[in-house]
């Protein structure tokens, strides 16, 4: 249909003709920067962010040190089997998963996926200022993970953790915007929540109940 | 926009000052242009009042009809053309000169005049430049915040600014203070239901206060509210004041 | 007062305004060049561009799309846009079960009742509504425990995700940069209506577009903080294109905003981010409810497009049920001047000669006559008192002052004017 394609760029040039000829505005900066606070104060804001979200936070020394916490976790939660997102710290971390039934989530089909107790993802970049996770996923099974299994696991690096939500931590979208790649960049902050009847709030709602965040010190 | 010339200019003492009262002022609440008077003079301020004013033509405007609003602001801005300074105690009208006028036409004779006006509050503080205005009223007082005065001008501050400074008077601030009184204009009359239950959350926020006096820059929001609460509670010892009236007194 | 922090934060606040005020004002003015860039770069990432001049192209669109990929079934995350195409009906009547996944949505679309609100659809129901509906539609044991009732939607959704052939979902935010598309929601549906089907929708309405990827940061923050009070939502995605085994599209709907965006006194209501507080704060939509706007969008942004969108002759009177108090204007995260385009719609609805404009027209115009010289106000005000005391002696009063006296007493014209003083004491 190129005659809608024209016919509204058409009217929205007319729309705008008493703005003809006037200069326009160049877009204004934007105004939100990174801190000069350390990594660690970052990570210690970042768990408090999350806590009050229902999520949890673990600062972690190192690989090792991670897989041990996350099994833990995922024992006090009774969680047997797990599904491990295509990214080379979530991969490496879940390698060390004894005694969980782990499989790689590329190797699923949906309904499996959603038969897995946990998901198993790596974020690029974390944003202190409200507890976001920022996670890259670039194929169709990564991209059902966040939601369907019932508990959500994120590893990420203490080095990608932002004080908020500035323009670098945009350039994990940017970088992957520019090098072609597909699927999408996603922010998550907590367990998924509605509060559609009558304001209740409540955790669980298509996605998972509980959400953690392992930050590794020295990966 | 042609009200930010007028920043930096002072008023000099002696200037003449133009008293633009609301209609429904001179004719149901002549205390108001009074009070007006009396306060001016002991401000030491000439007050002059052009006595072929009428109405700045904001009803004909919140109705929709500006070819009748434009003929009553022409109007307006020929009666008060020579006036460097305008003041209202209204800031509903207020804002109809300030802001509206030019709205309709920014290159009309009353844009140009309608820049000239101040909501009474704001005129004593920022361009009189007084915070104590010599008054003196015992009591205990609540502010109702008329929206066109808070929202359009901004003279929230001001207004109660200058009640926390008059002598014996005890300010209590009225509970959710920004929400409307539901007058609205001929909103009052054209949907009464919901401009009554705006008027009673307003009057139940103003007993709360426990106050002797409900105060405001605009009789009109008072007329509403005093209607509701007299017809509700016809032994209410509950006095209804302009700002002016309070800032008169002595 | 204010607390120090307190204070800072509302500086902060007024910075995120004024600063999204401005993106949306050059995004706006340049809408035309930012549409074709986005257009370019989406398509350049795997995803094909469609174009609505009208509602019905952009259900035809929809249409055609289920029809090619041999749909039976589509999940849909929130959108506006397709409420105001009426698009599940279409869907439904072509034989394509459309169901809603948003947990409000949900509920009202069980319920065969529109959503009564932008953010919180199903607001207006009750737990026990809710609960008897449940039980009567989905099958379960009557509870009215919010969370269990959650449980049961999202077991009967997860089925309709795995078998739906075509997930379609609303946009926030078209970065016009990159070709992103920004989706905001706290539920994770918007997620998995996205993810789960091979084929993937979005329909959004021309505004949405904004410059540039670094303006993205801007927007996440105020929008929820402005709909929910969140500092940010549960889910922000950032659609990068269509990955392998995907088929991406989306659908640039006019449907008249172009009205909106011709006119300079409307153009700003095309910065609405979609946040619903001028809702929130309206004492009119507090005490009317979302169905009292007969449309799509409740509320002082209802009240504003709702006009332009639907025609003056349907909703010409919504911008008159207010008293432009503007309390949305101070709510609004994109600072639109909404009780001025309220007050300038009321003049367009005169101009037009519709709604109820013509029932004060001739008070107006009598009004202004009498207002014309002091003789003639003078004049006025001697009937006026006449009138007034022979309302006093028979109590009653005719038409409008009738409305007024119901509930309220009125006051009595002192028998001195200001002006009658003045003359006698200067």
């Amino acid at each position: 249909m190129n005659d809608a394609r024209s016919g509204v760029l058409a009217a929205v040039r007319e729309a705008l003709m008493d703005l003809n000829g006037r200069t326009r505005t160049p877009p204004p900066p934007t105004i939100f920067g990174e801190t000069n606070e350390s990594k660690a104060t970052l990570a210690q804001q970042f768990a408090t962010e999350l806590q009050a979200v229902a999520g949890r936070a673990f600062i972690v020394r190192d690989r090792a040190e991670c897989g041990a916490a996350l099994a833990s976790y995922l024992l006090a939660r009774n969680v047997r089997s797990v599904a491990v997102q295509s990214s080379p710290l979530a991969q490496d971390i879940a390698l060390q998963l004894d005694g969980f039934d782990v499989s790689s989530a590329a190797n699923l089909d949906r309904l499996e996926l959603e038969r897995c107790d946990c998901a198993l993802l790596e974020a690029r970049s974390l944003l202190a200022d409200t507890g976001s996770a920022m996670v890259i996923l670039n194929n169709s099974q990564d991209r059902v993970l966040p939601y369907l299994p019932r508990t959500c696991a994120i590893v990420a690096e203490l080095d990608s953790l932002h004080a908020t939500f500035t323009p670098q931590a945009l350039d994990c979208i940017a970088d992957a915007a520019a090098a072609g790649a597909r699927g999408e960049a996603l922010i998550v902050t907590g367990p998924s929540r509605t509060a559609d009847i009558e304001k209740v709030l409540v955790l669980g709602a298509h996605g998972p109940e509980a959400l953690v965040v392992f930050i590794v010190e020295r990966p | 926009m042609a009200a930010t010339f007028l920043a930096p200019v002072r008023y000099e003492a002696g200037e003449h000052v133009a008293l633009f009262l609301p209609c429904y002022c001179d004719v149901l609440f002549p205390d108001v242009g009074k009070a007006m008077v009396a306060l001016f003079s002991r401000l030491d301020v000439p007050l002059a009042y052009p006595m072929e004013q009428t109405c700045c033509g904001q009803p004909a405007f919140n109705a929709g009809h500006w070819d009748e609003a434009g003929y009553l602001a022409t109007g307006f801005s020929r009666v008060f053309a020579e006036y460097r300074w305008i003041v209202v105690p209204s800031g509903s009208c207020g804002a109809m000169a300030r802001t509206f006028y030019s709205y309709m036409d920014p290159a009309s004779a009353a844009a140009g005049v309608g820049a000239r006006v101040y909501d009474l509050a704001a005129f004593i503080i920022n361009v009189l430049g007084r915070t104590d205005v010599g008054a003196r009223f015992d009591g205990r007082v609540t502010y109702h915040d008329g929206c066109h005065g808070r929202r359009e001008l901004g003279s929230s501050e001001a207004a109660i600014t200058l009640l926390k400074a008059v002598r014996g008077l005890d300010y209590v601030e009225l509970p959710h203070i920004d929400e409307c009184c539901g007058f609205g204009g001929m909103f009052a009359v054209k949907y009464p239901e919901l401009s009554v239950s705006m008027g009673r959350a307003k009057s139940a926020a103003i007993s709360q206060t426990g106050a002797q006096v409900v105060t405001s820059g605009d009789s009109s929001c008072l007329m509403h509210v005093e209607g509701l609460m007299r017809a509700s509670q016809p032994a209410t010892k509950l006095r209804f004041m302009h700002l002016a009236q309070i800032l008169a007194a002595t | 007062m204010q607390s120090a922090h307190q204070a800072r934060a509302q500086i902060e606040w007024e910075t995120l305004r004024s600063a999204a005020h401005d993106v949306k004002a050059y995004a706006i003015a340049n809408l035309d060049r930012l549409l074709t860039q986005f257009e370019a770069e989406f398509t350049q990432r795997g995803g094909g561009v469609l174009w609505a001049q009208t509602a019905d192209d952009a259900v035809a669109h929809c249409l055609d799309i289920c029809r090619r990929h041999g749909a039976t079934s589509v999940v849909k995350g929130k959108s506006m846009v397709s409420e105001e195409l009426g698009l599940n009906e279409h869907l439904s009547r072509a034989g394509i079960d459309a169901i809603e996944t948003d947990l409000g949505e949900f509920i009202v679309q069980l319920a065969e009742q529109r959503p009564s609100h932008i953010v919180g659809p199903a607001l207006h129901l009750s737990r026990q509504d809710i609960g008897k509906l449940f039980a009567a539609k989905l099958g379960i044991k009557y509870t009215d425990d919010p969370q269990t009732l959650m449980s049961a939607a999202r077991t009967r959704l997860r089925a309709r995700y795995m078998q739906a052939q075509v997930g379609m979902t609303g946009v926030n935010f078209a970065v016009a940069e990159t070709g992103t598309i920004v989706v905001i929601e706290n539920e994770g549906n918007g997620g998995l209506s996205s993810a789960v089907p091979r084929v993937h929708v979005f329909l959004m309405g021309i505004e949405k577009v904004i410059p540039r990827l670094a303006d993205v940061p801007l927007f996440v923050r105020i929008l929820a903080r402005a709909a929910t009070g969140q500092k940010i939502s549960t889910y922000t995605h950032h659609f990068l294109g269509a990955e392998a085994g995907k088929t991406v599209y989306c659908i640039i709907v006019n449907a008249k905003r172009t009205k909106l965006l011709a006119d300079p006194k409307t153009r700003q209501s095309l910065y609405c981010i979609r946040c619903g507080a001028c809702l929130n704060v309206c004492p009119i939509y507090r005490r009317a409810g979302g169905f009292a706007y007969g449309g799509t969008y409740a509320g002082p942004i209802g009240a504003v497009i709702t006009p332009q969108l639907t025609g003056i002759n349907q909703a010409g009177e919504l911008p008159f049920v207010s008293t432009l108090c503007g309390a949305c204007q101070d709510e609004c995260p994109v600072k639109i001047d909404l009780p001025h385009q309220l007050v300038y719609l009321r003049h367009r609805a005169v101009e037009h000669g519709a709604a109820r404009a013509s029932m004060t027209s001739r008070s107006i115009a009598a009004w202004t006559r009498a207002m014309r010289d002091l003789p003639s106000y003078q004049r006025s005000v001697r009937w006026l008192r006449r009138a007034a005391a022979l309302g006093r002696r028979i109590g009653w009063y005719p038409g409008v002052l009738g409305a007024w006296t119901k509930s309220r007493t009125l006051p009595q014209p002192p028998k001195e004017s200001f002006k009658e003083w003045w003359e006698r004491t200067r």
